[in-house]
């Protein structure tokens, strides 16, 4: 087999800026680089001397796509300096304004972003051509979420009504319900996603991954729990430095991580399923078991299914709290500031989102740090490559970089968040 | 609502304020808004145009004003009826989302939701940065850009 180096210079339908490099020499794989060029963004360094008050809101602007991730890590992190207990109705607001965000995004990556490969489309807009109905469907289940974010958060992207200690404003019970009726059609459509995506052809590739997710003993995890994997690991949040390393590699801006002597780790949708398929709602797991996708599921290519059962979870819940909320007296809680280091981890639509802060005694940071999934799965989407790759070698260069791009949205990676443009490069010597 | 020439339409500025000249759209639109509120519409990185495409069915006419990317020289304005002249593969229109602009007006297409008439600003502009500034050349566009598009409107 003739050597070569395939490369896409812009990989289209991922969150931001990066190219992946694939070398492939006397017909091995002998290189594979995901290269993230969007620059470093320094929101760590700048977080030093604000505010614990200003975190929030600055965090959120990382990510134009998971911003409530980034306000639920940061707050979460602070209030456990300050041991702030949040009452139930405020935390159910806060499980609520997460369904959206993982209604939007979820929406976003499955209908506009990934479903074109398996349905053989270059982009959602030919694909819009032919299915009208479902991308004006996905269109508007996107909206719904975002609608939820708008109530609760005051705005659909960076909201701005999130603070330490609750949100600054409730919304009332008339207002959540004014979105049942959508939330009951997109509990709808979601079903129907589901089965009609189950069906769809998968590549047959499967590793042994070590799945990591939240792990609460009551619910699907969004904002709290223990951090756990399928090879044993369950440690607390506060614990996440000692089990998991960020490192530098020359190739990227982004750093990769790994746990510490055991290596790469997959974060996300699939994670979640995997490691928490009986505490999804019980319309969620009848669907998936109907379709015979059941934990362990080790096929990255079904991250799509897991998304899409996620998706009608989240419109389930939004359901079910909309339903028994009452709004609070007050918004949020009262607290004293104290000095300390402060550990977050919330589920962000692409996986755990680890944040960990020290303030002084006024409450101004000193340190931050910030690791969003994608950064977590950029390794694994490395070691998925290499594997991937080497069994497709023999099709058409053009072909074998449409099935690599694909593999690599399977972890719906955002560069923007990682960085802290996708572009790749096959190339046989 | 209507313009003044009876026309029911919307204006979008598209663009992301933080990224030198990408702020083209949103500069346009501010000072646009102050003369036809509701009716100009800003979608800055806080904001998603898909949402906005599916009303633009209801409209006459709807203007798009955006940064173009292109070996042109800085501050080059284009004037596109789109479905009347052809929006060029050398012309990029910037974009910090995954999908962009000409993706989502194609899309509108896909679904039916076109409006009867729609035209297309586009700034040439020089520096992207994150953090930049708007270069001088972009800035003299913008101001000509509004000039037009109140001729256009009649106002």
């Amino acid at each position: 087999m003739k050597d070569k180096t395939i490369k896409v210079d812009y990989l289209a339908r991922v969150e931001g800026e990066g190219a992946l490099y694939v070398k492939v020499k006397n017909g091995y794989v002998v290189d594979v680089k995901l290269k993230i060029f969007e620059p470093p963004r320094f929101f760590e360094a700048f977080l030093r001397g604000r505010s614990f008050r200003e975190v929030p809101d600055i965090t959120a602007r990382i990510c134009g796509i998971c911003p409530v991730a980034y306000q639920m890590s940061s707050v979460h992190a602070i209030e456990s300096i300050f041991g702030v207990k949040i009452p139930g109705p405020i935390r159910m607001l806060r499980r609520l304004i997460y369904c959206g965000e993982w209604i939007e995004s979820h929406a976003l990556h499955i209908f506009m972003l990934h479903l074109p490969d398996f349905l053989g489309y270059d982009d959602v807009v030919r694909m819009a051509k032919d299915h009208p109905t479902l991308v004006q469907n996905a269109l508007r289940l996107k909206k719904i979420g975002n609608e939820i974010v708008k109530i609760i958060g005051g705005r659909e992207i960076h909201p701005v009504n999130v603070r330490v200690g609750g949100f600054y404003k409730s919304p009332s019970k008339m207002e959540l319900k004014k979105i049942e009726d959508d939330l009951k059609w997109a509990r709808d459509f979601s079903i129907e996603s589901i089965k009609f995506i189950a069906n769809l052809e998968f590549p047959e590739f499967e590793q042994d991954y070590e799945f990591v997710a939240l792990s609460h003993p009551d619910e699907y995890p969004f904002n709290e729990g223990r951090i756990i994997s399928n090879k044993g690991l369950n440690i607390s949040v506060n614990e996440y430095d000692s089990y998991f390393i960020e490192e530098h590699v020359p190739h990227s801006n982004a750093l990769h991580s790994v746990i510490v002597g055991r290596g790469a780790y997959f974060v996300g949708p699939l994670a979640r399923f995997n490691l928490n398929f009986d505490k999804l709602s019980d319309v969620a797991k009848e669907v998936a078991l109907e379709l015979d996708f059941k934990p362990e599921c080790k096929n990255p290519f079904k991250s799509i299914i897991a998304r899409a059962v996620e998706t009608l979870y989240a419109c389930d819940e939004a359901l079910r709290i909309i339903s028994e909320y009452e709004e609070p007296e007050k918004p949020y809680v009262d607290f004293s500031i104290k000095s300390g280091i402060g550990y977050g981890c919330t589920e962000a639509p692409r996986g755990i989102l680890y944040h960990r802060y020290k303030v002084d005694e006024k409450g101004n940071i000193l340190d931050a740090k910030i690791v969003p999934p994608t950064s977590q799965n950029l390794k694994m989407i490395e070691i998925d490559l290499w594997k991937f790759s080497a069994t497709y070698l023999n099709l058409p260069d053009e072909e074998l970089t449409w099935k690599c791009e694909q593999a690599i949205r399977n972890y719906d990676p955002c560069i923007s968040c990682a960085t802290h443009f996708l572009k790749l490069y096959i190339e046989r010597e | 609502m209507k313009g003044s020439k009876g026309k029911n339409f919307l204006i979008v500025g598209v663009g992301n304020p933080f990224r030198g000249d990408d702020s083209v759209g949103i500069l346009v639109a501010r000072f646009l808004k102050r003369c036809f509120g509701e009716r100009v519409k800003i979608i800055g990185v806080g904001f998603s145009l898909d949402e906005l495409i599916q009303t633009w069915g209801n409209y006459d006419l709807v203007i798009l004003i955006d940064a173009v990317k292109s070996k042109e020289s800085p501050g080059k304005i284009y004037r596109l009826k789109f479905g009347v002249d052809e929006i060029s593969a050398r012309l990029e229109f910037f974009s910090t989302h995954s999908i962009g602009l000409i993706e989502h007006i194609e899309i509108a297409k896909a679904l039916g939701k076109l409006p009867r008439e729609l035209i297309i600003y586009g700034i040439v502009g020089k520096d992207f940065d994150i953090g930049g500034a708007i270069s001088r050349e972009a800035r003299a566009s913008c101001k000509e850009v509004i000039k037009q598009i109140l001729s256009e409107l009649g106002g």
